[in-house]
């Protein structure tokens, strides 16, 4: 289980949906001496990470180094494994882990798209109100409302319209992992974090995706978890490495595509 | 070498197949050629006559269906809640979820009629029911309960966790999930942990033969305290004594037939849900 963080500042619980001014220019998250544990195993140490607001930040690093890990800790679906967290996570300038938090307002405001694309075995249009009917109250019209622009935005309206009551697992991977980008865009997230979306697409449907997370980053800030250097160099603003040093996930190495991808950068360094 | 141990052990596997249609398949048909001969829309429709001898089983088929009926009105709700309990709301792998699955797979094995006389202290004796169709469908719905229980456990556990994962990533609550994911794919769990337990409870005799029913005299019951029932498992039970009465016999046989197509449809109505249930939770 998450251990609550020591953190005094942060007493009140709710996330604000108005954000201050002062809110507004600074990262969206920042991480603070993060540490993952699963037992005694420590698995990842995030000693200091900002995510930034209505840009891209690119996590790369190996496989098993913690990537995956990080993206659950921010939403804290890491509860759901029993895996220990100590160090604190901001959203918003307020600890994830204060005491009475609401876990699920927190999870609705950083949504997530996950490796392979989960489809509830229910019509298309279910899909995307999954989540969004369940959080906010909504009149017929508004479902629709909500459904056409959350499909719009995810770049499939065009390909569905015509069979949203039909069962969405007919839709090709591809298309299913954009309506679970639409189901995430329909909760109306601050944050979008994406563990690896493009893994098992093929390239046109890769490319599909990609082009959408230039479109979100306008309203939304995005964490990308992705093997691919060509594709973080191609959609990331700023690029964070994580590496595994004596076993365990580290935060290397962070900044622009450049400091990290670059000739002179960390990753060539290495 | 090889070839030879394939052989023996389809051999066997066979064999033990052959045996087990041979009883069954015996079974049916000698009670099917006794039975048969009695059945008819009149044996089916009207009521007992000469203590058995003549007229026809509807009062008994109405009272076991009662039974039965109320048994799964009070197990379906009661499994859910401890299913949920013990797949949502306890850490699985700790030791209260752990002692609660291994109470169930325990009382799975407890005797019906140890349900009988539990019921019979408590209900009959201690709150003074009398024999009562509530009271054999309370001792029924307590034999259900494992059975039912554990099949909805283990349609949870197959519910695949990454709709857990998404389901909660989207901000939804433990009650929304339950509502929203758990619940719907574990319903077929439910029907078919159902359908099999009532299968096995509408031939039970010794839970409900001094909690519910009668040999003679009831119909259908206008009351709870002292309003026993006829059924079915307990008529062919008192025929049976009687066996050596020539006029027993095609009564005996007839409603023995009628009970075991009530189980076999109960039965087989459980088997098109437990492959879809098999289907789901191989995709």
């Amino acid at each position: 289980m998450t251990e609550p963080a020591l953190d005094t500042d942060h007493t009140t619980a709710s996330m604000s949906q108005t954000e201050s001014p002062h809110i507004m220019s600074g990262p969206v998250l920042r991480i603070r001496d993060l540490s993952v544990y699963a037992g005694k195993k420590h698995l990842l140490r995030v000693e200091s990470l900002d995510i930034p607001r209505h840009e891209v930040l690119g996590i790369i690093g190996p496989s098993g180094s913690g990537k995956s890990t990080l993206l659950r800790v921010l939403n804290r679906l890491t509860d759901l494994t029993g895996l220990k967290v100590t160090g604190d996570v901001f959203f918003q300038e307020k600890s994830i882990f204060a005491r009475g938090t609401d876990v699920d307002h927190l999870r609705a405001s950083i949504g997530m798209l996950f490796q392979q694309p989960v489809v509830f075995p229910t019509t298309i249009m279910e899909n995307v109100l999954f989540g969004a009917k369940r959080l906010r109250s909504m009149s017929r019209g508004e479902q629709l409302e909500c459904v056409e622009s959350a499909l719009r935005e995810a770049a499939i309206w065009e390909e569905v319209k015509d069979r949203l009551k039909r069962p969405a697992l007919q839709l090709s991977v591809g298309q299913q992992q954009r309506l679970c980008l639409a189901r995430t865009l329909a909760t109306q997230p601050n944050v979008i974090l994406m563990d690896e979306p493009t893994s098992a697409l093929d390239p046109r449907s890769t490319e599909a995706i990609e082009s959408l997370v230039f479109k979100l980053k306008k309203r939304h800030s995005i964490v990308l978890v992705t093997h691919q250097i060509a594709q973080a160099r191609r959609v990331a603003d700023k690029l964070a490495l994580i590496d595994v040093v004596q076993g365990t996930g580290e935060l290397v190495c962070q900044g622009d595509v450049d400091t990290v991808l670059g000739q002179a950068g960390c990753l060539a360094a290495e | 070498m090889r070839k030879l141990i394939n052989y023996l052990l389809a051999a066997a596997a066979l064999g033990s197949m052959s045996v087990v249609i041979l009883i069954l398949g015996g079974l049916i048909i000698v009670i099917a050629q006794k039975g048969l001969p009695a059945i008819s829309w009149s044996f089916l429709s009207s009521g007992m006559k000469q203590a058995g001898a003549s007229g026809g089983i509807i009062w008994h088929l109405v009272g076991t269906l009662l039974l039965i009926t109320t048994a799964w009105l009070i197990t379906s709700p009661l499994s859910l809640s401890l299913a949920l309990l013990q797949q949502v709301w306890l850490d699985k792998k700790g030791r209260w979820s752990q002692a609660l699955r291994l109470f169930f797979y325990t009382c799975n094995g407890v005797p019906s009629i140890v349900f009988g006389l539990f019921g019979f202290m408590i209900f009959v004796q201690y709150f003074n029911w009398g024999k009562s169709w509530l009271v054999g469908g309370i001792v029924l719905a307590m034999s259900m309960l494992p059975t039912v229980t554990l099949a909805i456990m283990e349609r949870m556990e197959a519910i695949p966790a990454k709709y857990l994962e998404a389901s909660a990533a989207l901000g939804l609550s433990k009650t929304q999930v339950v509502w929203s994911v758990i619940l719907p794919q574990s319903l077929t769990g439910l029907a078919t942990g159902s359908l099999l337990a009532l299968a096995r409870a509408a031939g039970e005799t010794a839970p409900i033969m001094f909690t519910a029913t009668i040999f003679a005299g009831a119909t259908f019951p206008d009351g709870i305290r002292e309003n026993p029932v006829l059924t079915l498992p307990y008529h062919i039970f008192i025929l049976a004594q009687d066996s050596f009465d020539p006029a027993m016999g095609p009564q005996l046989w007839g409603s023995a037939l009628v009970l075991i197509a009530l189980v076999a449809t109960l039965s087989l109505l459980a088997l098109p849900l437990r492959l879809i249930m098999h289907e789901e939770s191989h995709d």
